[in-house]
This record gives structure tokens, C-alpha cells and sequence, in this order.
């Protein structure tokens, strides 16, 4: 079996509302205009196409949409289905602060986590101990919730989650500078496991600045310039062009 | 809908629910389930001194009133919080909104079903009443009363994403509601005019409903029950289209 992404003309816009606040109060004071919101296109005519095998770095600007356009290929934001064509299972690793709830302790997440990849109860029960024990966390967090935690503790359990994750094939996994936050000795200990997960996969997608830890894992680089252009190449060419910007 | 719902999310998401409320104490569990009951108790004792009646007629009428109030105030009001409160778990997956929302009407009605237990012992208790078959049908208006107030809740959590002083419109058409419910009084006690503003409230046809099972001893009558029905499905309807038209635009909002 293999993965495939295709996307055709792709065009994606966010509705951001006029005020900073939008508010009832303000929907009345301007009644008469059509909606409260304002579109910012984020891509438009926007075509890719993504292979079997291949290993993928998406670099770009701030703000260019590298993290919409995983999202977009994740699901998490809804597209038309002629725009978006994929074959094969999408895991994607955004970054840690945006996956777990920070109102819940680790256990919770653990569990309300699994239970989003159709884990069975009985399944999460088993496997909760081995992932609290493997991401090291101090005794005294674990029965917080995660606002009280560090960054660095909370990339441990988000990347520890993917760890214990069982991973259907075909599958494509999305990387969205996700160990920013964690220690060398976490980083060594996860490094072995989650390499052997990027191998195993399909299609991988990278998003980082870091071109070092983009040589290591990637074969590809696609710039993204603006909401319709993109350079694809090998790392080292696309490197070169990313400095010049 | 049905397809998007995750039985072992629920599970999981529900048992942190009422864990949180009942923070691993008895107290918390008997305050949350005697609370309705104690007012339901007080309001008796209170109205029926106002107006020279017996207690016994009081306390069965208020507290069917006050029960399904409850439920309905509590489950607006953590509804209508719920996308904003757990945001990470919906943006990361939409379908969770209709599994988080599910969990916090599954956490007040476990609530409610034990206040409606405690209600009937203590009435069959004190009143001696036998068992009617009728009773039965009290099932079929909770279950739809469930339905209205799932409608109601999701339709608020979304405006609350979208408006963030919607929080306060709502807590004043609850506070208005409270007044034009017939909870503290009953339909035959006020004029024809004001009483057909109060019927225009679909909250007052579930609270006459949850009264007339117990309290008359009277069979439903079937055109009640189709009203009941109505309302109900056509909450669900409006809910159902205004959350399909809205759930893919309020990722950006949260």
C-alpha cells in the first residue's frame, strides 16, 4: 500500500472578525455590515503534489501558512474535497502546547488522547502506566493539570503520546517543530523511537527553521513564498534560496 | 451525528466531568444531588404558608418544576462554555464538539436522574402513593426534555465562541426564563393574558408535563404529548443546521 497527498487548487482563507473583540454589542453597532468577519487568504490556486517515499521539509517566513497547510492535510481545517485528495492514514505531532488539554492532568490527556485514535478503554488502561513511566515525569505533576507543568514536561508527554501510538500503514506523518522545548537526555531517549516511526512511514512531513534536523530526516525542501508559490528542490538548493530572503 | 460519536471519549471525558464536580468528596455528591430538593423543600415551605395551603401539594408540584429547572440552567450554562473551555480538544478534531457537549448533558443528568430518585422515594414515602403505570411515561419526558436542552446548549456554546458577551445576554434570558416558567407558581394562577405569554415557553410545556405524571394522576393526553414532540424536534432540527453551518468556521475563533 502506499500514501499519496494531492492538492489542487487550493484555496484556504481565514475569517478574522473586524474588531479585536467581536461582540454582540459591536454585531449592532454595525448592523449594516454584511458580516462581522473579514477574510485573510492564506493560499489560493495553491497546487501540490506529495509522493510515496518521500521526505518532506516545508520552510518559509513566518506566517507563510506552513502550519495551516499541514493542518489542512491533517483535517483539522476542512477543505473542498476535490482540493484535497489523500490516500493512506495522516499522524500528525503539532506543536506540544496546542495538542493537550492544560485543564487536565496527564492521566486525562492520556486517555482523552488515545481515545481520538479509537483506542478501546480497556486498550488506554493498559498502556497509560507505560507512557506516564516512559515520559519521566515528576510524581508530584502527575495528578496536576498540565498549566502547571513546563514546557519542557509537557513536550515529553505529547511526544511520549506518539511513542506508544500505533501508527496504521499507509501512513503519512506531519512533524511541526514539535521538540523545540525538550531536553538532550529526552531528545536521545525519543530520537531512536520516533526515527523508527519516520521510517516506517509513507510520506514525512517536516516543518522547522533548523536545516541541520531537516539534512538528517528530509530528502526534499518545499519553500513556501506566498499564498500561491512555492520552490520545491533538494534541501540544499531550497536552503540557499530560504537565506537569501 | 451518531457516526461521529467516540463511546470510549465519552466515557473517559464524562468520568473527569463528575470527578471535577464531585472532587472526590461525599460532600460534594450529596450537596450537588440534595440542592434541588432543599430548594424545591424551602420554596414549599414558603409558598405554601403564603398562600394557606398544605405542604403536601406544594412540595410535589415545586420540586417537578424545580428539578428539570436545574437541569436545564446548569446544562446551558456548562454547555455554553464547553468549546471555549476545552478548544484544544475540538480544534484538533471538530467531531469532539458534538462528543464534549454530549459529556456535560451525560454529567448533569446523572445528577438529575439521582435528584429524580431521591424526589419519588421521598414521595412515596410520605404520600403512599401506588405505583401507576403512567409513572413510566416520565422516562419518555425526561428523555425528550434531554433532547431540547442538548438543542438549546449547543446553539449557545457556539454563539459564545463567536461573541464574547454572550455569556452575559444569556445569564439574563435565563434569569427572565426563571420568571416565565411556572416554577414558583402554577398556569392556573395567573390571568388568561399573561398565561398566554407563559405558554408561548416551551420550558412551560415540559414543566407541566413533568407535574401533570405525578402530581394529577392523570394519563398524558396525547395531543400534550405531541406538543412535547414538536418543540423538541424542532430544536433539534435548528440545532442540527446551525451547528453543520457553523463548525467549521469556529476553529478560527477559539
Amino acid at each position: 500500500m502506499k500514501s499519496k497527498i494531492k492538492i489542487k487548487d487550493l484555496t484556504f482563507n481565514y475569517f478574522i472578525p473586524y474588531e479585536k473583540n467581536l461582540s454582540l454589542k459591536s454585531v449592532i453597532i454595525n448592523i449594516f455590515r454584511t458580516s462581522p468577519f473579514q477574510k485573510y487568504p492564506v493560499f489560493k490556486n495553491f497546487n501540490l503534489e506529495i509522493y510515496n517515499n518521500d521526505r518532506i521539509a516545508l520552510v518559509g517566513k513566518n506566517g507563510t501558512g506552513k502550519s495551516t497547510l499541514t493542518k489542512i492535510i491533517d483535517g483539522v481545517y476542512k477543505v473542498d474535497k476535490n482540493q484535497l485528495k489523500i490516500v493512506g492514514n495522516i499522524y500528525a505531532l503539532y506543536e506540544p502546547h496546542s495538542m493537550l488539554n492544560t485543564e487536565f492532568n496527564a492521566l486525562d490527556n492520556i486517555r482523552i488522547f488515545y481515545s481520538n485514535y479509537n483506542y478501546t478503554i480497556k486498550k488506554i488502561k493498559k498502556i497509560e502506566k507505560n507512557i506516564l513511566i516512559f515520559c519521566d515525569l515528576d510524581k508530584k505533576f502527575i495528578n496536576l493539570p498540565l498549566k502547571y507543568y513546563s514546557s519542557g514536561m509537557i513536550t515529553r508527554l505529547v511526544v511520549s503520546l506518539y511513542v506508544f501510538l500505533k501508527m496504521k500503514k499507509p501512513y503519512t506523518l506531519i512533524i511541526d517543530e514539535a521538540f523545540a522545548f525538550a531536553d538532550i537526555h529526552f531528545k536521545n531517549k525519543v530520537l531512536k523511537k520516533i526515527n523508527e516511526k519516520i521510517s516506517q512511514s509513507n510520506i514525512f512531513i517536516m516543518v522547522s527553521h533548523d536545516f541541520n534536523l531537516i539534512k538528517k530526516y528530509c530528502n526534499k525542501a518545499i519553500l513556501i513564498k506566498d499564498k500561491k508559490n512555492f520552490k520545491s528542490g533538494t534541501v540544499d538548493k531550497i536552503q540557499k534560496i530560504y537565506e537569501k530572503i | 451525528m451518531i457516526k461521529k460519536i467516540n463511546f470510549t471519549f465519552i466515557y473517559f471525558f464524562t468520568l473527569r466531568l463528575l470527578k471535577s464536580k464531585y472532587r472526590s468528596s461525599i460532600f460534594g455528591i450529596v450537596l450537588s444531588n440534595i440542592f434541588p430538593l432543599l430548594t424545591a423543600t424551602i420554596l414549599s415551605l414558603i409558598f405554601s404558608n403564603i398562600y394557606k395551603q398544605s405542604f403536601q401539594n406544594f412540595f410535589p408540584n415545586i420540586s417537578l418544576a424545580i428539578i428539570p429547572w436545574f437541569f436545564f440552567l446548569k446544562t446551558v450554562n456548562e454547555l455554553s462554555t464547553s468549546i471555549i473551555f476545552n478548544s484544544q480538544i475540538i480544534k484538533r478534531k471538530i467531531q469532539n464538539l458534538y462528543n464534549v457537549s454530549l459529556c456535560y448533558l451525560i454529567s448533569n443528568l446523572f445528577d438529575t436522574l439521582i435528584n429524580f430518585i431521591i424526589f419519588f422515594i421521598i414521595i412515596f414515602i410520605f404520600k403512599k402513593n401506588d405505583f401507576y403505570l403512567d409513572y413510566f411515561l416520565i422516562f419518555v419526558t425526561i428523555m425528550t426534555f434531554v433532547i431540547f436542552v442538548y438543542s438549546i446548549g449547543i446553539c449557545c456554546a457556539i454563539l459564545n465562541v463567536y461573541f464574547n458577551d454572550f455569556k452575559h445576554l444569556l445569564n439574563f434570558i435565563l434569569q427572565a426564563l426563571f420568571f416565565l416558567t411556572p416554577i414558583i407558581y402554577q398556569l392556573k394562577q395567573i390571568g388568561a393574558g399573561f398565561g398566554k405569554i407563559i405558554k408561548l415557553n416551551p420550558l412551560t410545556q415540559f414543566i407541566v408535563m413533568f407535574q401533570k405524571v405525578i402530581v394529577k394522576d392523570k394519563i398524558f393526553f396525547i395531543s400534550e404529548l405531541n406538543l412535547i414532540f414538536s418543540i423538541t424536534i424542532a430544536g433539534l432540527i435548528i440545532s442540527i443546521l446551525f451547528t453543520n453551518f457553523n463548525k467549521n468556521k469556529i476553529q478560527f475563533y477559539m
